[in-house]
């Protein structure tokens, strides 16, 4: 080579760094619309937390059922006079926040039991598989009420009782997913360079599962964020006053014909949520499917 | 031969549970031995047991398979048995495989250097920084330009050529005493094949190896010696120019007979007639037996590998160009 000395790269900066999100602009148009939904709700809901809207809660008789745009109130307001639009933001961390944290706590039971019963000899395989057929044969209507019934409503019962519902879905998947790349060339490769099987999952199997753990987590959430409004429309889930989307819903169904409003309002919310999650997910999928295709 | 071999494969018998709830044989007594600065070449058909004795010397039969009988020596030391854990530590440090497709060896999402480091760190206890060094210098040892920025490249920017290169650098990241090559060109350019076998040479003759294919012209341009399998049992073995030279075993002639040759008038390739056996057909008689233009009432008994003590050995009743008058009844 040249004797000119080319300062090399640091070598540390050669390892791969941990990629969570898709790079930005790699997105088509709809997913883009999509995070900027979710980064708008997430911005929203942080704000809420901090500073709690009394609005949300403290209403004027004189002013109920206004509807949208009319003597200054936004979105209108409800039976009690409250801000439809300050009671839809106030739900956000109750409806978002439950989704989120049931989601996370599915992926993660479901990760890990899939990659267990993918990774594990025979016995062990067949009790986990058993384990999600009984938790998905199980009624989870059933299962919530139990749950409410003995905790109480509120945040966290709602949470664990969505997230123990739906891990075994995620698990499936998982499961499905870690066997077919465990038997890919590479996964063999690195066996025959003598990497420990634990190690070739964390730093073969699990990278090689991240586009399907990001579709299925944007879903999922979808999926739990309807199934929290649904419990909470039944009066199973969040304490009857929070201002949850399901509440508000619940709420709305006597004045539906005087105030519709207050039945759209929240209603809305959760489409476009659920809408934005979906997008992504297409988004990511999509994205993944043309890498792989680029791969090969 | 020397007294310990690098590799010593003995009597090694794999077998897979078969359906009817009996045991189907796959590699049936198969004695082979590596020494130092060596290159064996394992040639057969598809599914005639090399790929899989190449595993087994790897400590890694595929489930639900298993070793049935024999041992495998690495160094003088007994694999067949032995706990997981060390035959981890062996694997890739004292014995590596280069694989036989880089297009799907290499792991997509990880970068050459992480993939080689990761190797580098679990054998030697270096630092993140000195296991990039030494995966710097192995993909250089094996030819690679701009190795220092080959490292963060992933294996999809990579040619064909480059990538099987970056696939030997993993097996010889560490240096190990025995080399395994399974069908290495397979799956490249008839001119970057040249160039992979001369490295593999190289690379081989340095330590000691086998040479795993189903191409008799490869394997004559780099091995020794050459072993010879059907049916998961060897055949014919011995030094690579007289087996070619002078087939004894049928089945090496037909295979011979069954390549194009342009240095010489030959005026149709001859195929070998029939099917390949298949795995669970039974063992009692020659295997070859079916196929063979020489068969006689003597091959309804399978016969045994028989060394001719100069250093050829031969696994049939009536070898080519033997003195036996009844050969052709």
């Amino acid at each position: 080579m040249t004797a000119q000395t080319e300062s090399p790269a640091p070598v540390r900066s050669l390892l791969p760094r941990l990629r969570i999100w898709p790079r930005a602009g790699s997105g088509n148009g709809m997913t883009i619309v999509g995070m900027v939904i979710v980064l708008c709700f997430a911005i929203a809901t942080i704000g809420v937390l901090i500073w709690p809207p009394a609005e949300a809660y403290t209403g004027n008789l004189m002013e109920r059922w206004k509807a949208p745009l009319e003597d200054g109130s936004v979105l209108g307001t409800d039976q009690l006079g409250r801000s439809l639009l300050w009671r839809v933001a106030a739900g956000m961390p109750w409806s978002l926040g439950i989704a989120f944290t049931a989601a996370v706590i599915a992926m993660t039971l479901g990760t890990a039991a899939g990659l267990l019963a993918a990774w594990s000899p025979g016995p062990i395989r067949r009790i986990v598989q058993h384990l999600v057929d009984t938790v998905i044969a199980f009624p989870s209507l059933v299962l919530a009420v139990t749950v409410i019934a003995l905790l109480g409503r509120g945040f966290w019962p709602l949470a664990a009782t969505l997230g123990l519902a739906t891990w075994p879905i995620a698990a499936r998947v998982v499961y499905a997913e870690a066997m077919s790349i465990s038997k890919r060339d590479y996964v063999m490769a690195a066996r025959l360079a003598g990497v420990g099987s634990t190690t070739i999952l964390i730093t073969h199997v699990l990278p090689a599962l991240r586009p399907t753990l990001l579709v299925m987590f944007a879903f999922t959430f979808a999926d739990m964020l309807i199934a929290e409004s649904a419990l909470s429309f039944l009066g199973i889930g969040v304490p009857l006053t929070a201002p949850s989307w399901g509440n508000m819903l619940s709420e709305s169904r006597e004045y539906l014909v005087e105030a519709p409003q207050q039945m759209l309002v929240p209603a809305t919310a959760i489409v476009l949520a659920v809408v934005a999650f979906n997008l992504i997910g297409d988004g990511v999928a999509a994205k993944a499917r043309s890498r792989s295709r680029a791969v090969e | 031969m020397a007294d310990t071999a690098l590799l010593q494969i003995e009597d090694l018998k794999i077998g897979f549970p078969a359906r009817d709830g009996g045991e189907v044989t796959i590699v049936d007594g198969v004695s082979l031995s590596v020494n130092h600065g060596e290159i064996v070449g394992l040639v057969g058909e598809s599914g005639s047991g090399k790929s899989m004795l190449a595993l087994a010397s790897m400590g890694l039969v595929p489930r639900p398979g298993r070793i049935t009988a024999g041992s495998v020596k690495l160094l003088g030391e007994e694999t067949v048995g032995l706990p997981d854990r060390r035959m981890q530590d062996l694997r890739g440090g004292t014995i590596g495989m280069v694989f036989q497709d880089p297009m799907t060896g290499l792991n997509p999402v990880r970068t050459i250097g992480s993939l080689l480091s990761e190797s580098v760190r679990r054998h030697q206890r270096v630092s993140r920084d000195r296991a990039l060094e030494i995966a710097e210098a192995a993909l250089t040892s094996v030819g690679i330009p701009a190795a220092h920025e080959r490292l963060s490249v992933y294996p999809h920017q990579l040619s064909g050529g480059l990538r099987q290169r970056a696939m030997i650098a993993l097996a010889l990241v560490n240096d190990p005493a025995v080399i395994i090559a399974d069908e290495p060109t397979t799956a490249l350019d008839t001119t970057i094949q040249a160039q992979i076998l001369d490295l593999l040479r190289a690379k081989l003759v340095a330590a000691g190896g086998i040479l795993i294919t189903h191409d008799l012209g490869v394997a004559a341009e780099i091995c020794d010696r050459l072993a010879v399998i059907y049916h998961g049992r060897l055949v014919e073995t011995g030094p690579t120019a007289d087996l070619l030279a002078a087939p004894r075993h049928p089945y090496t002639e037909g295979l011979l007979r069954a390549i194009p040759r342009f240095d010489r008038h030959r005026p149709r390739l001859v195929p070998i007639p029939g099917q390949p056996p298949a795995p669970s057909m039974d063992r009692g008689a020659c295997s070859f037996r079916p196929r063979c233009d020489y068969a006689m009432d003597a091959c309804a008994k399978a016969p045994a590998l028989t060394p001719d003590g100069a250093g050829r050995s031969v696994a049939c009743w009536a070898p080519i160009g033997a003195p036996v008058l009844e050969r052709r009844a």
